[in-house]
Order: structure tokens, then sequence, then C-alpha cells
């Protein structure tokens, strides 16, 4: 029984973003990378099955990213405890359109050739925010697909190959569903789903030891098309800055001030901001 | 010409805002601007009213498709060779879109557009700390959603006064094949769905966001921000410590690691401004920010700020709204 987690690594979310002269990337020389915080989520879905089942599933980490700079955020997963890692490699950091990622990972896992009983991802990735990788990869796999899930639970006999498991996902507006998915299946993690492990130190010895294997987009095929996608021609801004606006301070003893204080900000938000 | 298709999700009779400010985009770029020579085709997912058809037909359309559920679209969006399949962001097409496009040959989708000229997309990236311009330079078909907010709705009328005319309408209607919603062998299968229970706009559509963060201190005080949310009709958030300390759900955190927003108005209670929370709402047409740190970064972002204790604060701006 093998679990796929595909993880990507993104900058950290305190991360200012400076761009380079050509305006085409972001400048990566004072970036803290991390994992991609939903993948975390995943991460720690597919150690808690493996917990309930004794170690039993295989748990393999993909991802699709640049080897330089190297950090080693699927020697993080297993150090959490996944079993193997595929590394498909690209030059430098790159925001790749996502169908060719989902691509790169299907051709990745197939040439794997270990079957596919679960595969779990982060519902989007921080850096690109598209959401689109897990819903392709499903549907090129397949797959059904249960998106942005925030809470699983273990219907009986589940987790198997033709398991069923039970998860819940928001929707618009504040409501939830709840879905029941039949293995096999790719489902997307959201916040709220678990609170991920941190690695412990044996866990991150014995990672070091742990197989991973490398591809190239080049060994699947895929480097032209990465060349020629719309998305490597992409051209960069920062958005504009804001001027700072008016501040006030409310005075502790000073009921007329303050009720003053109030009529002003109302009739900002009334009268000059038009906003209510 | 080119042809784009927009898909619209009908819910008690209407469509949403979001789809009439697509509509105002393509009809200006269609008659303003006159960089997009394109026609432009509705389907609309479920019902509306004879009032909200008639008011759809005034933005220019050539065909308006009638299907009863999102899995009826699929051939029109597949095979309906269009340049341009568009929609906003929602739950739904968040899933519907990526397949949609794994389906067509040459197929490139762009999430969460905050800009379309015909030639070129905008994109924000690191929610929102970079916006990225991706040309649409292919032979294949476009899958676009975008975000709610990010233009303004046309006075319809007006805009016809001052284009020369163009009253006549002449959109078809038609109806598509329907294919059937659920299938009982599906493998994944809804069995529950636990409506919200007060029905309030999604953050990532809402006009108006009353936000809380840290400085809440605790589950309960969000019922302050909830009572200033009912007064300005306004959708609750969270900043990202708020949602960690268990003081709101995950689904209310607004920010790099949780919903990118851009309501007119967003007003920040106890939120000190982390710079993954100011991308998140940086977009925000007016920010008023209420934290009794003056030094806090969130005034430096704000439109107005208010130095002061939140729970003295927000009780007498509550008290000033309702005057």
């Amino acid at each position: 029984m093998n679990i796929y987690v595909c993880v990507k690594q993104v900058p950290d979310t305190e991360t200012k973003v400076v761009l380079e002269s050509d305006g085409k990337a972001i400048n990566t020389s004072a970036i803290k990378w991390v994992v991609n915080p939903y993948d975390e989520y995943a991460i720690e879905l597919a150690m808690q099955i493996k917990d309930r089942l004794q170690g039993a599933p295989n748990v393999i980490v993909i991802r699709v990213g640049e080897s330089n700079p190297t950090v080693e955020v699927l020697r993080t997963a297993m150090a959490m405890g996944a079993d193997e890692a595929i590394h498909v490699e690209l030059p430098k950091y790159t925001l790749l359109d996502p169908t060719i990622t989902a691509k790169a990972l299907e051709a990745a896992i197939k040439k794997f050739a270990k079957p596919v009983d679960l595969i779990l991802a982060g519902k989007q990735s921080i850096d690109a925010d598209n959401s689109q990788v897990p819903q392709m990869l499903a549907a090129r796999m397949g797959l059904e697909c249960a998106t942005a899930i925030g809470s699983y639970k273990v219907v009986e006999g589940s987790e198997m190959a033709s398991g069923v498991m039970e998860v819940t996902r928001d929707l618009d507006g504040g409501s939830s569903e709840v879905l029941s998915v039949r293995l096999p299946a790719l489902l997307s993690c959201n916040k709220g789903l678990n609170t991920p492990r941190y690695p412990s130190l044996p866990g991150i010895m014995k990672a070091k030891k742990k197989p991973l294997t490398k591809y190239t987009m080049g060994d699947l095929g895929l480097e032209q098309v990465a060349l020629d996608s719309d998305y490597a021609q992409m051209s960069l801004v920062l958005p504009p800055e804001k001027a700072p606006g008016k501040k006030v301070v409310m005075e502790s003893d000073n009921p007329t001030q303050q009720k003053e204080m109030m009529k002003q900000a109302v009739e900002f938000l009334r009268s000059e901001a038009k906003v209510i | 010409m080119a042809k784009l298709l927009l898909v619209a999700e009908a819910s008690e009779g209407k469509i949403k805002k979001s789809l009439y400010e697509i509509m105002s985009k393509l009809l200006s770029l269609q008659f303003v601007a006159k960089k997009a020579s394109f026609e432009s085709d509705l389907v609309i997912v479920g019902e509306v009213s004879a009032e909200e058809m008639e008011r759809i037909k005034r933005f220019n359309l050539s065909t308006i498709f009638q299907a009863k559920n999102l899995q009826s679209v699929r051939p029109l969006a597949v095979d309906g060779n269009y340049k341009y399949v568009m929609a906003p962001v929602s739950t739904s097409n968040k899933d519907f879109f990526p397949v949609l496009a794994v389906s067509v040959n040459n197929a490139t989708m762009v999430s969460d557009v905050v800009d379309f000229d015909g030639a070129n997309v905008s994109k924000p990236l690191f929610a929102g700390k970079a916006i990225s311009k991706i040309p649409l330079s292919k032979r294949g078909t476009y899958f676009i959603t975008v975000r709610p907010n990010s233009f303004g709705v046309l006075d319809v009328e007006q805009f016809w006064k001052e284009n020369g005319g163009a009253t006549a309408v002449n959109t078809k209607v038609e109806a598509v094949t329907q294919v059937a919603s659920s299938d009982a062998n599906a493998r994944v299968q809804v069995k529950e769905v636990v409506k919200a229970m007060k029905s309030r706009a999604d953050l990532s559509e809402a006009n108006i966001i009353v936000s809380g963060g840290r400085a809440m201190k605790c589950k309960e005080n969000f019922q302050l921000l909830e009572e200033l949310a009912n007064v300005l009709g306004a959708t609750v958030g969270a900043s990202r410590a708020a949602v960690d300390a268990g003081y709101a759900l995950p689904a209310m955190q607004v920010g790099q690691t949780g919903k990118t927003v851009s309501p007119s108005l967003y007003v920040a209670c106890g939120i000190s401004g982390a710079i993954q929370h100011l991308a998140g709402m940086r977009t925000s047409k007016i920010i008023f920010a209420i934290n009794s740190d003056p030094n806090a970064p969130i005034f430096s972002k704000a439109d107005y700020g208010i130095v002061g204790d939140l729970y003295k604060v927000i009780p007498m701006l509550i008290e000033e709204l309702k005057a």
C-alpha cells in the first residue's frame, strides 16, 4: 500500500519579496525556505494513517522544484516519518505552469512504478496560490479528488486499497460538506486538519539514509514544454505602496473627545471613503 | 473571432456581483478599449428570474446557455471552441476548472486573476506581495478564474448612453444538453451539507470585513466583532495569530496561509499587521485599524487608524454607526 505526498518548497510567509532587476523572477538570496504549510498537513495525515496501520503503508514524498538552493524539505518529510522520496529537479526556483507541474508529478509517479492507493497534497502552495495541481493530478491519474479537507474520520475497514474515508471541507460562506471517498483517491489538505509533528532526532538521523530518487524534467519529457509555457514569460511587479492615512489617538479620560472621534470616524467611512 | 465563455452559478434567482464585475470588464474591453476582439457567451448554472435575465442581457452577450448543473457545462466548455473560459473564484470553480483544463489539449489555466486586458492576465503571487503578468499567447484554451472585487460594476444603461446606444439586444438563449449531476457509482459522494448558522458573504467576496487579531484574547470576545459586523453587514475574519490561538476557526483566516481578500472596507481590530497578514488584505479599498499600540505596523497601511483599546472603541463605534 503506497501513499504519495506531494510537497513544495516555498519562501517563508515572513519573506519580503524583492525582484530581480529583469523583473522576471524574485531575488532568492535572502529567502528562508520552508515546506509549504498546507503540505505539512498532508505529511502529518500520511503519518497518522501510517501510525494507525502500524507502519504498513509506504509513504513516498514527491516534489517538483529547484535543487539549488538545496533545502531539505524532502529530508524533513522523511524525518517526520516518510519512507522514501522522489525529487523532480528544476534548475532554479520557478513558478511553473501548474498544468506542467501536474504532468511532471504524474510522469514521475508512473516512472517510479509503485501503485497508488492514496495521494495527499496541500490544497495550494503559498507562493503561487493556484490551487490547481492537486485537482489536475487527480484528473490526469483518473482518481477522484476531495479538495481542501479540514477534518478526517476513519470509517471502519478504511485506508486500504478499496477503503472508504470520510472527510469534511469548507464551502463558501461558512457552510461545509461531508464527503465519503472511496480509495484510491487524492485528498488535498487545509489548515485545521491536524497539527503537524516536529521531526524527532532519531527521525532526522534515519532520514539521511532513506532512498531519494531524482529525475530531471528531461527524463520525464517535459523540458521543452516548460520552456514554451506562457508562465515562462511572466513578468513581475511589486504592488504600489499605500501612503499612510489618518491616525487618531483616543484619550482615555475624555468622553467628549472619544465621542467626537467616533463621529469623525463614521463620517470618514460614510462621506469621504463612501464604503458604508 | 475568438470566443469567450463565462460560467455563472445562479442562486436564489440571481447571479453573483462578481459575475457582473467580469461582464462589465468584458464590455468595456470590447467597446471602449477596443483591445479585445472576442464575443462573449454566458452559461447560467441554475435558474435566474426573468428580471435578472433582462439585466444580464444588457451586457452584450452572443448566446446565453442554460444548464441545470456544473457537469452540464463541461461539454460546452471542452468542445465549444472557446479561446477563454472564465468564472469568478468559488469553491466549486476551484475544483471544476482544473479538471476542465486537463480535458482540453494545450489548455492553460490561470487562477485568481485580478486583471485581464484581452492579451494578458495579472495574478497576485505570494498573497499579493508581487503581481505577475502572464501573456496569453498560445493557440489553446485559457481557463481563467477571476478574484471577486477586482473590477467595478458598470452602470450599464449609462454605458450604452455614452457608447452609441446598441440598445437592441440580440442575445440568443439556449438550453444545453443536461448531464446527470451525481453518479451513484462515483467514488466521492456528498453525504451531508452543513449550512452556516448565519448566511454571510464568503470572506473572498465580502464587501466589508471585520477582522480580529491576537488582542481579541479569547473566542468569546469575537462576539464583539460579530456585533460590529451585524451593524456593517460585514463578514468576520481573523489573523493567523487569532486562529492559531484557537479564538477563531481556520476558515476565517485572512493572510498568506488563509484567504486573500479585497473588500471595500477592512476593519482590523487588535491586529498588529504581520507581513503575511498585510499581504492578504492590502488590496482592500479602505483599511480601518483599531489597535492600542500606536507603533503597530497595521497603521502604516491603514487609511484610518484609531489608537485605543478595542473593547472601548468598538462598542462606541457600534453606537455611533447605529445613531
